[in-house]
């Protein structure tokens, strides 16, 4: 099934690859010991190497090393056991060694795939050429003084995976799936936290168009979009572009651009000549990087269970349904509480769709209208399990228990303390109930006899009658059961 | 043979006009000079970057990932020839 | 007695006996440095500096804790090795306000063994000459003057440590090699230079020329005093990614120790290199001596040497390109006047470098373009090539022996017309470097013009001591009579 783009005279399908940076999770910096954390005093996590002062030499950090082979495992990449460090030359205020220590000739993974799922249910493998480490590049701050750019290299030499998909991406959804499936999977690995807010995952995209059946036409490369709504927006406007170029009769020009989100429009960067010769070359500094077999399978074996096979787990297992489980198997946190959750239950009758359901439309309504992450969250795993319990066994209605959770949120009590306190229990007393619905029939007799007419929905009126007066505690079904018993005599 | 503007465009070398001659001169002299090497056969033959190479060298003792707590700023900054507070500053970057 | 005329080894003695103390001949070779002058040699004098360290020497030396052999000798360390707290300008303009804020391993290595820094030498601009010619500074002069009574050139690109040992400004000298620069301005100036097998001294802290080419080694005027000093400077160091784990051996194990059944290598298509008269003289002296001595001369065939000079005037710019992609004046360094960044960039490096680096540079950014890559790689590949001939040459022998340079050196104002005639110079050393098998200059003997003019002998990976041993030899016949 393609998506495809009409233009003025074909239609025609869109071809997007990306290469997705990820700052690799670690204390230290790649090839120098200066520390990565983020917001620090400008040129205060910099070391000699950092600064690129003449004499220096880089020295690998063995842990980054361990992260990339794991994210590329998880890819389902093969490792090469022995990969190479090049470097790419180009001049750039933030690049302070006036190039970039890469691996351009053998990456440390290659051949890779990643599962996107689309609607329908529909899923797609998007190949991942390859995945290879190197170096960030430093910060230039414009805003700060009129005439004068400033350099902080904090960020540079913090390690980056550079992950590259063949450009198997046919629309804008797919990208999007794409992005979000790779930031779960690396955020699950504890590889990368990919917060594309803060810079720690960037993507380039590479857009092309072509009319169906043909070659791959020229492509254009977006730099450094960092939302994947601001990706989508790239995406059209450049298709767009490039669509009307060629039914012009004119030719797209290979070339590298920014996305300017104010006007949702790309456009070219200001055309550097050297920067199309990048003169990658081996680095003399560096001897191959040498990794055993047996390392990479252990390393393998300790990958935990990645999105994709945990969202399959919450379908088959638990029943869940693809909503819920793709959005909670999408990040370790949430899969973590759910299951936390599941576990701390006493019901045996646990009904993980509803805890599912809890999960994914109260809590996480309460976190997005404060503006929190879960764990921060006022309700953990023990005191959500022990609501459920509750609506699962039928001691308070599930209409009720989302204003018991309110109170949990607010007040942070446990759901036993504030029904008890409240004395919020489900009525399921038949014979009390049995005596509030003949009370109310007797006094109803009129419309009674209009049910009996056929105004089925007078009924409704009952139970709502029935639930006021118990202040919403009666058990509904057992209401209905006695009214119908009552009315209909059956 | 080499195009002195392209090189020094690669390069990011300002040359003086009238050293162009003599510069470029040298270096299509060295070039030529090289041009011996066309009649080696290297086929099959790896080549070598390093005598590490030739060894089948690889990288060994890499670093822990053990950050350094103490701030090398005042180092860093200490042959900055234009900064402003803790910034490094190069004239406006226009992109 | 003039405690400068002390090689390091009898310094060494009379410091540990305290028959003379460190602060005396620190002072002496101040005095001597002073008077030296003319020859250009210093770019810093650290002079009060060193005469802190000379007390404190002493200081050890009177406890009888010496740190080491070489703690309180007066050494010079070439302007290329970071030496913290004072100013390291590679010779050039572009890092002549640049003050060093680390210690490079080799001299921190050699603070740990009490050496005394007497001052930053002069060099070829960031290491690239064979002259000493090409530096901010100014040139080096040769102490020797032939019989011409011509000034001489001391050879680079470690010109000035080599003219300083020789002169006696100190007692020994740190210098470094790419290319022949150590061992090429030894010969000119009678002194000993070792350029070690690639991976013995750490690069950490030296400014990088061409990584996989540069080496630090000593200049002495003995060759024990050459194993005394290469002792402090060597060892593994885990911040230089390119050296391999090894054990220091002792170096000086094996000197004096009979040569008799070792075998000598010449190589076969050296012989009809043409070379000056006096050289083949010299050199034939060389053959006679070993020989004397017991070792067997044996033919060894190096079919691609021929290639090495072109091969390294591809390789030494390309990485030398690389590495000085760096001095931009943005962070560090001689900043130009400039409006946009561009021209920060293009006025700096224009700015800041003499002739022959941007020479280099440029030959090396062509050498790495893309179209051109492939050269590179073949040139990569010939490297290789010549390896496997060094190999199969050891298989055979011990040791192989071949003029250090084709001359005695260049007068210093002599017009150049041919550029490629002078990269000749370094036509027997460029080897060593490609190869990273260890190599030194012995001082043989005098040209007609009575200029110095040395031997080398390459020797196998981490053979340092085999080759001392042999050196050794060489010099006892030799009997060179120092300045």
């Amino acid at each position: 099934m393609s998506y495809l783009l009409t233009g003025k005279t074909a239609k025609w399908e869109l071809v997007v690859g990306l290469e997705v940076h990820c700052q690799i999770i670690s204390q230290a910096k790649l090839f120098s010991n200066s520390s990565t954390l983020f917001g620090l005093d400008p040129n205060s996590s910099v070391s000699f190497i950092d600064a690129s002062l003449p004499g220096v030499l880089p020295r690998l950090n063995k842990f980054a090393v361990e992260q990339a082979i794991k994210t590329g495992l998880a890819l389902n990449g093969t490792i090469n056991l022995v990969s190479y460090f090049d470097r790419k030359h180009y001049f750039y205020p933030d690049s302070p060694f006036g190039y970039q220590i890469t691996q351009f000739y053998k990456p440390i993974m290659e051949n890779g795939s990643l599962t996107i799922e689309l609607e329908g249910g529909t899923e797609k493998n998007i190949n991942i050429n390859r995945l290879h480490i190197e170096q960030d590049a430093g910060k230039l701050l414009h805003e700060y003084h009129p005439n004068k750019s400033f350099v902080d290299l904090n960020r540079a030499g913090v390690g980056l995976m550079e992950i590259v998909s063949d450009p198997d991406l046919r629309s804008i959804e797919e990208v999007a799936a794409y992005v979000n499936n790779l930031r779960s999977l690396v955020r699950a690995l504890g590889t990368c936290d990919a917060n594309m807010d803060e810079g720690s995952m960037r993507c380039d995209v590479n857009i092309s168009v072509r009319k169906l059946g043909e070659e791959f036409r020229t492509r254009v490369e977006v730099k450094n979009v960092n939302s994947v709504k601001f990706i989508q927006k790239a995406i059209e406007y450049e298709a767009n572009l490039q669509i009307e170029t060629w039914e012009q009769g004119l030719v797209v020009q290979q070339e590298t651009k920014l996305f300017d989100s104010a006007s949702g429009k790309t456009y070219s960067l200001r055309s550097k000549e050297e920067a199309s010769d990048y003169r990658y070359v081996r680095d003399p500094d560096l001897m191959p990087l040498s990794l055993d077999a047996n390392y990479v399978a252990s390393l393998k074996e300790s990958l935990p269970e990645l999105p994709h096979k945990k969202k399959l787990r919450f379908i088959n297992d638990y029943g869940l349904n693809v909503y819920d489980a793709t959005l909670i198997s999408s990040d370790t946190a949430y899969a973590n509480f759910f299951e936390d959750a599941l576990m701390a239950q006493d019901n045996k009758l646990k009904n993980p769709k509803m805890m599912a359901s809890w999960l994914t439309t109260n809590l996480f309504a309460f976190l997005n209208k404060e503006g929190i992450s879960l764990e921060n969250s006022k309700v953990t795993p023990i005191m959500l399990a022990e609501l459920v319990d509750l609506v699962e066994s039928q001691v308070i209605s599930g209409k009720i228990a989302k204003d018991v959770f309110e109170t949990m949120w607010l007040e942070g009590k446990n759901a036993k303390t504030i029904v008890e306190a409240k004395g919020l229990q489900q009525i399921t007393n038949t014979k009390e109930l049995e005596a509030i619905v003949n009370q109310l029939c007797n006094d109803n007799e009129d419309k009674i006899t209009s049910i009996k007419a056929g105004k089925d929905k007078l009924l409704g009126w009952f139970v709502v009658q029935v639930m006021q007066v118990t202040k919403g505690k009666a058990n509904p079904e057992i209401v209905n059961v006695l009214l119908r018993k009552k009315i209909f005599g059956k | 043979m080499t195009d002195i503007n392209k090189l020094m465009q690669f390069s990011q070398i300002r040359i003086d006009e009238h050293i162009h001659e003599k510069l470029n001169n040298k270096i299509n002299q060295l070039l030529e000079w090289v041009q011996c090497l066309d009649e080696v056969d290297t086929t099959n033959v790896e080549p070598m970057f390093s005598v590490n190479d030739y060894f089948g060298n690889v990288l060994e003792n890499l670093r822990e990932d053990t950050p350094n707590k103490v701030s090398l700023q005042k180092e860093i900054l200490q042959n900055t020839p234009d900064k402003e507070d803790v910034f490094i500053c190069v004239p406006k970057v226009i992109k | 007695m003039n405690l400068t005329n002390f090689t390091l080894k009898e310094a060494s003695k009379k410091l540990q006996s305290k028959e003379i103390s460190s602060l005396e001949l620190t002072t002496a070779y101040i005095e001597s440095s002073k008077k030296l002058k003319p020859l250009n040699i210093y770019i810093t004098e650290t002079f009060e500096q060193a005469l802190k360290q000379a007390t404190a020497a002493d200081t050890r030396y009177s406890k009888g804790q010496p740190l080491s052999p070489i703690d309180g000798i007066p050494i010079g360390v070439k302007d290329i090795f970071l030496t913290k707290g004072i100013k390291t300008t590679n010779a050039s303009k572009f890092l002549s306000n640049f003050i060093a804020p680390y210690e490079s391993t080799v001299t921190n290595n050699l603070l740990n063994a009490g050496y005394v820094c007497l001052g930053k030498i002069n060099m070829d601009e960031f290491a690239m000459g064979s002259d000493n010619l090409s530096s901010f500074y100014g040139a080096v002069i040769n102490p020797w003057v032939g019989e011409d009574k011509k000034e001489r050139v001391a050879g680079g690109s470690s010109g000035g440590s080599a003219a300083g040992v020789a002169a006696k400004a100190f007692c020994a000298a740190l210098g470094t090699d790419t290319g022949g620069s150590i061992r090429q301005p030894a010969s000119f100036t009678g002194t000993v230079g070792l350029k070690p097998t690639y991976g013995t001294c750490s690069r950490y802290g030296i400014v990088a020329f061409a990584s996989s080419l540069d080496q630090a080694g000593p200049i002495t005027r003995t060759v024990t005093d050459n194993a005394m000093l290469l002792q402090h400077m060597a060892g593994y160091d885990n911040q230089d990614s390119s050296m391999k784990p090894f054990q220091t051996p002792n170096y000086a194990s094996k000197i004096g120790k009979s040569i008799k059944g070792l075998k000598i290598g010449l190589v076969k298509e050296y012989l009809d290199v043409s070379l000056p008269e006096c050289v083949k003289k010299n050199f034939n002296r060389a053959i006679k001596f070993l020989q004397e001595e017991g070792a067997e001369i044996v033919e060894v065939s190096l079919p691609r040497s021929k290639y090495a000079l072109p091969i390294y005037y591809i390789i030494a710019p390309a990485e030398a390109s690389s590495n000085l992609a760096r001095f931009d004046g943005v962070r560090y360094g001689n900043r130009a006047k400039a409006d946009n960044i561009e021209d920060l960039y293009f006025n700096s490096r224009g700015e800041g470098w003499g002739f022959e680096v941007k020479l280099r540079v440029l030959v090396g950014t062509y050498n790495l373009l893309h179209e051109n890559f492939g050269k590179f790689i073949h040139a990569t590949k010939v490297r290789r090539l010549i390896t496997e001939d060094f190999s199969n040459a050891f298989a055979k022998v011990d040791a192989i022996l071949t003029p250090t340079t084709n001359s005695e050196a260049f007068p210093l104002h002599e017009k150049v017309n041919n550029s490629i005639e002078r990269y000749f110079s370094d036509f027997f050393t460029v080897t060593a470097n490609l190869t990273g098998l260890p190599a030194i200059n012995i001082p043989m003997g005098l040209s007609d013009n009575n200029l110095p003019l040395g031997i080398q002998l390459i020797g196998n990976y981490y053979e340092e001591p085999e080759l001392y041993q042999i050196a050794y030899m060489l010099e006892q016949k030799a009997d060179f009579k120092l300045l």
